[in-house]
């Protein structure tokens, strides 16, 4: 699910759950990112070979695959897209096995969408 | 003459037309209950689709307005459930109050009140059928307010169900108020879940919202056991200071268990300060503590990759290296792990234990190797190692083709 594609700084939301990827999307497309939505491994897969997207931001919490296995995917396909896992708090294993995989960017649930804006602004630049 | 049929076992044809008819009503019974079952699942799943819809529309419209906490709002919720539905509207505004923080959440609980959702689960929550109430409670746990929290705290006191005090207690730990809170904790500890993972999940909730009220509960004594191990678990996943001072009281515990819950808390929250301690449990005799501290120097490597120097990496990675032998293999896999994230002279002890003629420390280093971040050429090198290995484990009698097998 693709929307208002621009070519400067697109960012992946990979989220299964619908609102949560609306929130997050009407986030930071109100400080000027465009973003795409990827509900699944597959779709991820396919917007990073599509576009030239400057990060990923994943809920480890992702479904099928999870968001652990969807990273190992992108390493055996030696992604080098910077990647923000987001995390629910007390998930210092899952973040650690995260780390392990080569994330450096980690946001926490629940989000206020101003730090949620800041920490991209932070990775990627402004938009 | 002989008698060849039915009749030659002695059945007789009023016999045969029976069963005949039996066969035939049951025959039609299953197509029925089938025909039943398939008009069943199309109409639950167009039911489904119908939902889903439904929920997508209220979050489409609703998502802009709850990120910006729009004045707006209000009228946004009204185009919702006009065009969604009262249902799609509420899930939609509870799920936000879950994801995002700040001043909206307390808008939203307004809005939950005032269009009704508050009070429809209030009449659900007291109905005779348990999942039914517990579906209600735990929807009232993320509306919010104080018209919810006051029939959750009597939920989690009182009610016949445990499934529907353990929703409560999950509403009251969302509330975060101190009331709240007090009265989950009371609940919690008045009837303790049978399950480990529940009292787990209710522990990682506490320390998230209310870790003081957790640690007063750990210093108090009123959680002995597994109940403090948990307890100290949770407040150091949620990366609470207090855990690490809670880990370094406990460190010393005569309670082998107990040193190896301290010693992974501390992998979780430490700074490069703690790291002699758990370099030093790497001695300890029990072998789960040691597999602990190996564990706890890889998440020390790993979570604060950012914001160390790492100087302390070379002192742990000649000491895990002691450790690649280690009489117990969870040791050694766990010592092999971390040496694979203490960058490159962890890396370089992993590819001298690959070749080393002990299979048990060569084996850890190679499945160590394999899943760690390399650089290219070290990969490469890992690559030609394995290659070499399964071509030595070989067997001596190589397996027949299949044309040898069938010539």
């Amino acid at each position: 699910m693709a929307t208002q594609i621009r070519k400067k700084k697109p960012v992946i939301v990979a989220e299964s759950n619908f609102l949560s990827a609306r929130l997050m999307m009407a986030s930071l497309q109100n400080v000027g990112f465009s973003v795409v939505v990827a509900r699944n491994g597959d779709e991820v897969v396919r917007l990073i070979a599509a576009y030239r997207c400057e990060l990923l931001i994943l809920n480890m919490n992702f479904g099928r695959p999870s968001g652990l296995e969807l990273l190992r995917l992108l390493k055996v396909r030696q992604e080098t897209i910077p990647i923000m896992v987001i995390t629910a708090v007390g998930q210092a294993e899952l973040k650690a096995a995260a780390g392990a995989m080569g994330v450096r960017a980690f946001f926490d649930l629940p989000f206020v969408p101003e730090d949620l804006c800041q920490r991209v602004t932070e990775i990627v630049g402004a938009p | 003459m002989t008698t060849t049929g039915p009749r030659a076992i002695g059945i007789t044809e009023e016999a045969l037309r029976f069963i005949a008819a039996g066969v035939i009503v049951l025959t039609a019974i299953v197509l029925a209950l089938t025909l039943v079952v398939i008009i069943h699942h199309i109409v639950t799943d167009r039911q489904r689709r119908r939902n889903r819809a439904r929920f997508e529309t209220a979050s489409m419209l609703l998502a802009p307005h709850l990120v910006n906490n729009s004045p707006s709002l209000d009228e946004a919720v009204a185009v919702a459930r006009s065009k969604a539905g009262d249902r799609a509207v509420g899930l939609v505004l509870r799920r936000a109050r879950y994801d995002l923080k700040g001043p909206i959440v307390d808008r939203i609980t307004g809005i939950l009140v005032a269009t009704g959702e508050v009070r429809k689960l209030l009449g659900e929550a007291k109905s005779r059928r348990d999942w039914r109430r517990a579906g209600a409670v735990r929807g009232l746990g993320e509306c919010g307010g104080a018209e919810a929290k006051e029939a959750l705290i009597s939920a989690a006191a009182d009610d016949v169900s445990s499934e529907v005090r353990r929703a409560a207690r999950e509403g009251l730990l969302s509330d975060g108020s101190g009331e709240a809170v007090h009265a989950a904790v009371r609940s919690f500890i008045a009837d303790l879940p049978r399950r480990s993972g529940w009292r787990r999940s209710f522990y990682a909730r506490l320390a998230a919202v209310a870790p003081d009220q957790l640690t007063e509960l750990i210093r108090s004594g009123e959680l002995k056991g597994t109940e403090e191990k948990l307890a100290i678990e949770a407040l150091g996943d949620a990366g609470r200071p207090v855990a690490l001072v809670l880990a370094m009281e406990r460190i010393g515990a005569p309670e082998a268990e107990m040193r190896a819950t301290a010693v992974r808390v501390i992998g979780k929250v430490a700074t490069d300060r703690e790291v002699p301690v758990v370099i030093e449990a790497l001695q300890d005799p029990e072998w789960f503590v040691r597999a602990a501290a190996a564990r706890a120097i890889e998440w020390m490597a790993t979570l604060n990759a950012a914001t160390t120097q790492h100087n302390w990496q070379q002192g742990a990675c000649e000491k895990l290296a002691e450790h690649m032998t280690d009489s117990s293999w969870w040791v050694r896999a766990n010592a092999a792990r971390a040496l694979s994230r203490c960058g490159s002279s962890g890396v370089q002890l992993l590819l001298t234990a690959s070749q080393s003629s002990d299979r048990y420390a060569r084996d850890a280093a190679i499945a160590a190797l394999a899943t760690a971040p390399l650089q290219p050429e070290v990969r490469l090198q890992v690559k030609k190692r394995i290659d070499e290995l399964m071509e030595q484990s070989q067997p001596a009698i190589p397996a027949p083709r299949p044309k040898e097998l069938f010539a």
